[in-house]
């Protein structure tokens, strides 16, 4: 294989598999047909007999005490069944937060109906039941809560000042508990000596850089269908989530009673995900509490507003860095400040910090790193672990201090990264992070960025022909690839069935929300078999059927999801191997299996379809089988993918290689800034990755396309905006205005590069590339807006009315 | 307001050639209708303030958001929805947006394909700035839209290559 394939118009044959091959190929969507015909089955789409519709009533106070709620007016509502409070559901629920908090912190803040004092806009109050969905939401409108309002805080600086309100003041006096006033915890990554290291640099180069508050916006919203059945006292959920086999671990500690083994989890088609769907939330919480209740199921879809106020979204990060270096380059230490503006609940708040104080050196091997971290209660909505998982808001922070540093040493930019990123020769290393780097081509991927993007001739500013400042810049990331430390083991198994048509089932636990996964596993599937990806279908995220799986997050699911699916075709395919070789009589080394047969390597015509190897096993002459398949063919294989590469982090000095690979990417964007208006435009872009084999390049480029897009929206538009009392101001999409067709520069396939280094431990040589491209937009653009203004922009987003002024400053600006 | 029994309307609405007369809460917006009286999911609901267009549909031929149209507004007319497409073969554009990777999770696509076909029909061979004014009204949170202003142009050529058979 070259070391660097450009990604061609047309599918290119692949070498090293046999004839037909469907990995490395454009292969169109497992689920494409259903989604253009719109027989796509989504949460919403789904109905039982007699279900129930519940709603929420939220908080429209940042922070106030509950004193009175008034639910007569609603329940005295035609076709509403009940009108729950905290006090109607207390005695069945417990206080909930992710695993981490519970474990390491020993505490849970979250409850599924505030009890007494509300934290954020959009908190949960109340709930109502109602026989459709437009009654429930009346009906919620006509609860009469009575607040006292309380003074509140949105930015951790306002959070930390000695006078301010708590959010949880019971746990700021609790001694067993880090938190201390609003500081939930605090937290570091700690390799070498920065201190000592900073003093003996030529150069340091410091900044503190402001990142958004935002939200991924899934087009589907959140939404739960939860169905009890009293004869086997068992809960089936139906849930638009990214973790089918984590919802029945989660459930149980919110829910008094509920046993992991009384959960059943099914996925529906779920529509996006990009890390608001990970978790367990309290809608999930409610109505399986009040379907197990009321004996009927209970369905509960949040709609937009109530996903902009309460759905769950980025957190908004201030990273104070420093970054010193020797004169001639070299890195030597990288230390930082970070706080996280984390919301009312601590939720992912500590996980997204930790993972990402881990990773936040990036490709470069800086010996020395300190990375503290705060976690910090506000009156905000809780974050959550959406796509890059903290890396943007690092990488936002180290990639401008890298150019920054460039400038102070006189050295290109490109130059200064290539002299601190391993080269493939070099690996495999170990970072002082404790990060293994391996199997990996970053200067390549580099190299053929630089080309792509003019760099040597773009690089340094000019003004365009109509009068645009124009610059570039570009990002790199080593995204990690799943967490074993974060989950406490990261595996996916798989089964793949054969029926007596030769048709071809894969059972898998991951989820299919966009990323195309499903695809790339039937691919994979239907190499190991030789057959066509048409005879393959997918079961897929049915805790009833599905073997266990962690789900979808940390671009870890063709690696794991699509390993166990290849390993679980070979061991069926062992077995099919050696009926054919005694139905043939050809000893199983010279079998071939390709085009949906199975023939011999020396004579072509001596072969089966596999429909007739499928029909011998099912009904076939017991006596042509070898011996010990006499007594039944099982048509089944099965396998477990656990990474042995991933290790648990140290969680004194938060170091160790949690995952199981690293993807390197870079991505260079060209900006244009208008100088009369301050509106910044990406107009060029170029993106090289090293995922390792690509098992689908058309679905590979729709990943980072669609990456770049979503960052590119959080860069230029996005940024949530609470009043100081904590009133949501832009909580519509009229105000918070995500990117249109219109919007945004179209990324063509010939500006990708995929640099191939296929990874040895895993079915095809794949790695993971969901989340890189994303991460990579937020430096690429704060580089190429420098570039082209000769102005560091240290706070996000970069609206007009934000570049404009500095514009006016620096005396750029022009009317 | 109190909780009596709200004002009920017949209406007569055409959805994918089959005409249907049933009696409506007067409030039933045309994607509620569509999706509780037609069973016809496809048209997905994503923001109900006109704002992200996962409910785009075809009133009398024109693309409009049926989450900002009520039944009763719709009574007397014509709708065809992403089930209405599809003859014995997918329409080119639903076979575009497959085979070019238009779409990822697959939630704004049936809006996506409406507004797309609505577009194809006014202007057969658009421009790539005509296809994303288009297409503003219209969210995708997955692909980032390259993907599917390429499936445009593809379903354009489909579309011609169809007409010239």
């Amino acid at each position: 294989m070259s070391e660097a394939s450009q990604v061609p118009a047309e599918p290119a044959a692949k070498p090293a598999l046999e004839t037909g091959g469907a990995v490395g190929q454009r292969v169109p969507s497992k689920r494409g047909r259903a989604f253009v015909t719109g027989s796509g089955r989504y949460l919403d789409d789904l109905d039982r007999p007699g279900t129930l519709h519940a709603r929420f009533v939220r908080s429209p106070h940042a922070h106030a005490r509950i004193v009175d709620i008034d639910t007569s007016e609603a329940e005295a509502m035609a076709g509403v069944e009940l009108v729950w409070t905290a006090a109607d559901i207390a005695p069945y629920v417990r206080p909930f937060s992710h695993p981490e908090n519970t474990k390491h912190l020993g505490f849970a803040d979250e409850n599924v109906l505030a009890p007494e004092r509300v934290r954020y806009v959009g908190d949960e109050v109340a709930i109502v039941l109602a026989r459709d969905r437009n009654t429930a939401v009346e009906a919620a409108e006509r609860v009469a809560v009575e607040y006292e309002v309380l003074d509140a805080v949105t930015t951790p600086e306002a959070a930390l000042a000695p006078d301010a309100p708590l959010l949880h003041p019971e746990l700021s006096n609790d001694p067993d508990v880090p938190v201390e006033g609003n500081r939930i915890c605090t937290g570091q990554t700690l390799a070498g000596d920065t201190t000592s290291a900073l003093e003996l640099a030529d150069v340091v180069v410091e900044g503190t850089f402001r990142t958004n508050k935002t939200n991924p916006s899934p087009l589907e919203p959140h939404g739960v269908l939860a169905e009890w059945d009293e004869g086997d006292r068992t809960l089936t959920l139906w849930a638009s989530t990214q973790v089918p086999h984590r919802l029945p671990e989660l459930l149980p500690s919110a829910i008094v009673g509920l046993e992991p083994e009384d959960v059943v989890c099914k996925l529906p088609d779920v529509g996006g995900g990009f890390g608001a769907k990970i978790g367990r939330y309290s809608h999930d919480v409610a109505a399986s509490v009040l379907a197990m209740v009321t004996g009927r199921p209970v369905k509960l879809v949040l709609d937009r507003l109530e996903e902009l106020r309460a759905g769950r979204g980025r957190y908004d990060e201030t990273v104070e860095a420093r970054l010193g270096l020797a004169a001639d380059g070299e890195m030597l230490a990288f230390d930082v400040d970070m706080t996280q503006n984390s919301g009312a609940y601590a939720n992912y708040a500590r996980v997204v910090a930790k993972s990402s104080a881990l990773t936040a050196g990036g490709p470069y091997l800086i010996p020395n790193q300190h990375i503290r971290y705060q976690n910090v209660y506000t009156n905000v909505m809780p974050g959550v672990a959406v796509r890059g998982f903290g890396n943007p808001q690092f990488m936002f922070a180290l990639e401008q201090l890298v150019d920054m540093a460039a400038e102070e040493l006189g050295m290109d930019p490109i130059e200064l990264r290539l002299r601190n990123m391993p080269t493939k020769a070099e690996l495999p290393v170990r970072t002082a992070a404790g990060l293994k780097f391996r199997d990996t081509d970053m200067h390549t991927c580099v190299e053929r960025v630089r080309e792509l993007i003019d760099w040597d001739a773009e690089r340094g500013g000019r003004r365009t022909a109509d009068g645009k400042l124009r610059g570039v810049g570009l990002g790199t990331v080593m995204q990690r690839n799943g967490n074993k430390s974060a989950k406490g083991a990261d595996f996916a198994g798989a089964i793949v069935t054969m029926d007596r048509h030769g048709q071809v089932r894969v059972f898998t636990g991951t989820a299919n929300i966009g990323t195309g996964v499903e695809t790339g596993v039937v691919q994979i599937v239907a190499d190991t078999l030789g057959v066509s990806t048409d005879r393959v279908d997918v079961v897929i995220g049915d805790t009833d059927v599905t073997p266990e799986d962690m789900g979808v997050w940390a671009d870890r699911s063709t690696i794991f999801a699509g390993t166990a699916a290849g390993h679980a075709a070979e061991d069926l395919k062992a077995t099919l191997s050696r009926l054919a070789a005694a139905l043939l009589d050809v000893p199983e080394d010279d079998l071939v299996f390709a085009d949906d047969r199975v023939r011999s390597s020396a004579d072509p015509d001596v072969g089966l379809s596999i429909e007739e190897l499928a029909h011998e096993a099912t009904f076939g002459d017991q006596s042509n089988r070898p011996e010990d398949l006499r007594g039944g063919v099982s048509l089944v294989g099965e396998a477990r993918f656990e990474t042995q590469q991933g290790e648990f982090m140290d969680e004194e000095t938060g170091t160790g290689s949690v995952s199981h690979i690293y993807t390197f990417s870079v991505l260079a964007v060209a900006v244009e800034v208008d100088p009369t208006t301050g509106e910044v435009e990406v107009v060029d872009l170029a993106v090289g990755e090293d995922a390792g084999t690509v098992i689908n390049p058309m679905l590979a480029e729709g990943q980072i396309q669609g990456g770049i897009v979503q960052a590119l929206g959080e860069v230029l538009l996005e940024s949530y905006h609470y009043e100081s009392n904590g009133a949501l101001t832009n909580g519509t999409l009229v105000d918070y205005h995500l990117p249109t067709a219109a919007d945004v520069p179209l990324i063509p396939s010939d500006r990708i590069v995929h640099v191939e280094t296929p990874d040895p431990t895993t079915s095809n040589g794949q790695k993971g590339l969901g989340e890189c491209a994303t991460v990579t937009t937020f430096p690429a653009v704060a580089n190429a807006l420098a570039d082209a203004t000769g102005i560091r922009f240290y706070e996000l987003p970069y609206t007009p009315s934000r570049v404009l002024p500095r514009l006016v400053e620096a005396g750029l600006r022009e009317l | 307001m109190s909780a009596e029994p709200r004002s009920t309307l017949t209406v007569t609405i055409t959805v994918n050639d089959d005409e249907t007369t049933e009696t409506v809460p007067a409030r039933t917006l045309l994607s509620e209708y569509l999706r509780d009286y037609r069973y016809l999911t496809g048209t997905h609901r994503g923001c109900e303030t006109a704002k992200c267009g996962a409910c785009t549909v075809l009133l009398d031929g024109d693309a409009v958001k049926s989450c900002n149209v009520l039944a009763a507004q719709a009574d007397g007319h014509a709708v065809t929805t992403v089930e209405g497409l599809a003859g014995d073969d997918l329409s080119p554009v639903q076979s575009a947006f497959w085979e070019t990777h238009g779409l990822q999770c697959g939630y704004c696509t049936p809006g996506m394909v409406m507004s797309a076909t609505a577009l194809l029909r006014a202007n057969p061979d658009p421009t790539d700035d005509e296809i994303r004014s288009a297409l503003a009204g219209n969210l995708c949170r997955c692909t980032g839209y390259t993907k599917i202003v390429e499936s445009v142009h593809e379903a354009a050529d489909r579309r011609r290559e169809a007409a010239d058979e």
